[in-house]
């Protein structure tokens, strides 16, 4: 990274986007990249690729929102940088900081040496997730996850909003920085509160919903295949009926996984009530859906999914 | 973007596209022209000749949260045909639209119960108004008494933010301006800065029974809340019976007559029973990642008389207050001086309340909103019962 504009990377492609001109190529990329998308959502990942836009993925916890971005690093052979957002996350945390104990120190060292010591130079700074996403130091193209960015606050939020549009950000020590290659971001939210309408339209939108029965279990086979075929049936009949419920937090596909896996290590190959009822812990993490899943109902439930006890 | 980039196969549909962008337009979607270029190139690159394909790259680009996805999904259809998109598996109604010219309310009142009264200004209230209970209030006096409500604000409470802020005597050195200004001193901190976390207003939760045996206090309390929402930033409303209603857009309008109006549209069920348990069951289970992420401060407006179940009823009370930094429940029958809670409802969650507090009249209103703005430790105060207690 160079002082002002001039510094910027020279334009430059991603190592794996070669022949990577279609929706269906990314669907199938994605795939291959263990990450199965449905079409709307391959649409977005390859528009936000080729027309270089955010893109804003909203849904209920743990239907791969943070997965997809990870998936698409493999796919475009780059390397993931994620921001985790919390409210009061600043410039300091999120973009660079300078090193404040070496600048003094350099100043010491320095003493009656001469006026050229430049206390901003590259040494003195410490590059922080953002940075390091537009400006990265080995000049490859980066994909970024912003996750949560609910959680961040209205200060923040109108930060971003700068950077996302012009793909610049500002150092006041050291000028503007503009990205010529910007990195592929994604931006996650839980919907705890509503974003602003700038960044939202700065961003491609999505929705990601729980999968249907079948998606489900295709990604329970391909994430593990060692789970025996009835099993995984089992579980994802299960899980599918779970949500149909009442409950204050619905399991999501990474509890499923989690599931899946937990059952796996207990070395058991079909479900009965007993194993349900001791492993539930994995799928339902308040006190009170436990409580009104588990006991007399989960026999019924499990009769209503297709599971024989 | 220039036009060339649009390929030619795009072109013979430009016109068509713009059509349909006005359309979004109209129906409330923010298509802008940056949105519709956007939209164009998007098109180009996913080709137009497949509609499936063609919708879902527009519609990421012209949508921009979950609700739009439907609206956008219609027009798309009818504009340039394609099959019916599957409907989202675990879509809900967005809202209960069930439009009523007017609410029921008392239909004694002569000037209606949702018009407005002659606007005259208000500067105070006489003493009596001030301790009259609502219920036993003439039309006349409860017109007064709603314009002063609506007059009521509430300066929420704060809370300390995660953001730090510049502080002379803050608890922490802020390293990046005690070094700026070391090195404008030749590297010789002489003064060391120090910053502290700054102050945000709470986040409030109203929650406001509008079942059958509140229905002399209804009215009162959606103006209040009206005051509350307007003078507190993201406060979430919430008004149920045997149905919960969002009525938070409804009650931002500046307008409180054509708040009330819109709120008495919204809600399908005034004055009918009441299910206080299932309700904010309801508000729990649907609503709770936005209303309890930060921990807001719940006001819950009700008499307690609960015609399902009071041990659900229990079990919410209990979870809202863990959600809560402050959970309190107001309510109208404690002017009563022989009051005590023994609606089945109220006693049930009676233990799960951090505050019970009385809102039978004007005095009471002025010592909530008080009660909100003291609350600056931004603490829970548990196990503090200021009303009487079941002993």
């Amino acid at each position: 990274m160079g002082r002002g504009a001039e510094g910027a990377p020279e334009e430059f492609g991603w190592p794996g986007a070669e022949g990577l001109d279609s929706v269906e190529e990314m669907r199938s990329r994605l795939a291959a990249a263990s990450y199965l998308a449905d079409p709307a959502l391959a649409t977005v990942a390859y528009l936000g690729l080729k027309l270089e836009r955010p893109v804003l993925l909203e849904g209920e916890a743990g239907v791969g929102k943070t997965e997809l971005a990870k998936a698409l690093s493999r796919v475009l052979g780059a390397q993931l940088v994620r921001l985790q957002c919390y409210e009061g996350i600043d410039v300091s945390q999120a973009l660079y900081e300078w090193n404040h104990a070496r600048q003094l120190l350099a100043i010491r060292q320095h003493e009656g040496e001469g006026p050229d010591l430049d206390l901003y130079s590259d040494r003195f700074l410490i590059r922080r997730p953002l940075l390091e996403a537009l400006a990265p130091a080995d000049g490859q193209r980066r994909v970024l996850l912003i996750d949560e960015v609910d959680r961040s606050d209205d200060e923040f939020e109108a930060f971003l909003l700068e950077m996302l549009s012009d793909w610049q950000v500002t150092i006041p020590e050291r000028g503007t920085l503009s990205c010529a290659s910007p990195p592929l971001v994604l931006l996650t939210s839980n919907r705890t509160r509503e974003l602003h309408d700038a960044l939202k339209r700065r961003c491609l939108y999505h929705w990601i919903d729980y999968p249907g029965f079948t998606e489900e279990l295709a990604i329970v086979r391909l994430r593990l295949p060692e789970v025996p075929a009835q099993l995984a049936r089992q579980v994802v009949a299960f899980v599918q009926q779970l949500r149909s419920l009442q409950l204050y937090k619905l399991p999501g596909v990474a509890e499923t996984l989690d599931w899946a896996a937990a059952l796996m290590a207990l070395e058991r190959n079909r479900l009965d009530p007993e194993l349900v009822a001791a492993t539930l812990g994995s799928l339902l993490k308040y006190q009170e859906d436990l409580a009104a899943v588990s006991g007399a109902r989960l026999p019924e439930l499990l009769a209503e999914a297709g599971v024989g006890g | 973007m220039s036009g060339a980039e649009v390929r030619a196969e795009t072109a013979g549909l430009v016109p068509t596209l713009v059509g349909l962008a006005r359309r979004l337009r109209r129906e409330g979607l923010p298509v802008g022209t940056s949105e519709l270029l956007l939209g164009l190139r998007a098109a180009a690159l996913v080709g137009v000749e497949d509609r499936a394909r063609l919708r879902l790259a527009l519609r990421c680009c012209w949508c921009h949260q979950r609700g739009d996805l439907a609206v956008f999904d219609r027009a798309f259809r009818e504009e340039l045909g394609g099959p019916r998109p599957e409907p989202s598996r675990l879509a809900r109604p967005v809202a209960q639209v069930s439009v009523r010219a007017e609410a029921p309310g008392a239909a004694s009142d002569a000037t209606g119960p949702w018009s407005e009264g002659q606007p005259r200004g208000i500067a105070s209230l006489e003493e009596r108004l001030r301790r009259l209970d609502f219920a036993a209030c003439t039309s006349e006096e409860l017109a007064d008494l709603e314009r002063a409500v609506a007059e009521l604000a509430a300066r929420p409470a704060l809370r300390r933010s995660r953001r730090y802020r510049p502080a002379r005597r803050g608890r922490q050195l802020d390293w990046r301006r005690t070094s700026a200004a070391a090195l404008r001193s030749g590297g010789e901190p002489l003064r060391l800065r120090r910053r502290r976390r700054g102050e945000r207003p709470v986040q409030l939760l109203l929650i406001c029974d509008v079942s059958g045996s509140m229905e002399r206090y209804a009215r009162l309390m959606v103006r209040f809340l009206h005051a509350l929402e307007r003078t507190s930033p993201g406060a979430e409303a919430f008004l149920f019976g045997t149905r919960l209603t969002r009525v938070t857009r409804e009650l931002r309008q500046a307008d409180p007559a054509a708040a009330l109006r819109a709120v008495g549209a919204a809600v399908p069920d005034w004055s009918g029973g009441t299910r206080i348990g299932d309700c904010l069951h309801e508000l729990l289970t649907r609503w709770g990642g936005r209303a309890l992420s930060r921990g807001p401060v719940t006001i819950l407006l009700s008499d307690g008389w609960e015609t399902g179940d009071v041990s659900r009823l229990a079990e919410a009370a209990a979870r809202l207050r863990r959600g809560s930094r402050l959970f309190i429940w107001c309510n109208p029958r404690m002017g009563d001086p022989d009051f005590r809670p023994e609606a089945a409802g109220m006693r049930a969650a009676l233990p799960h309340v951090d505050r019970l507090q009385p809102v039978h009249n004007y005095a009471s209103l002025l010592e909530l909103s008080r009660v909100l703005r003291l609350d600056e430790s931004g603490r829970r105060r548990r196990a503090r019962r200021d009303g009487p207690s079941l002993a």
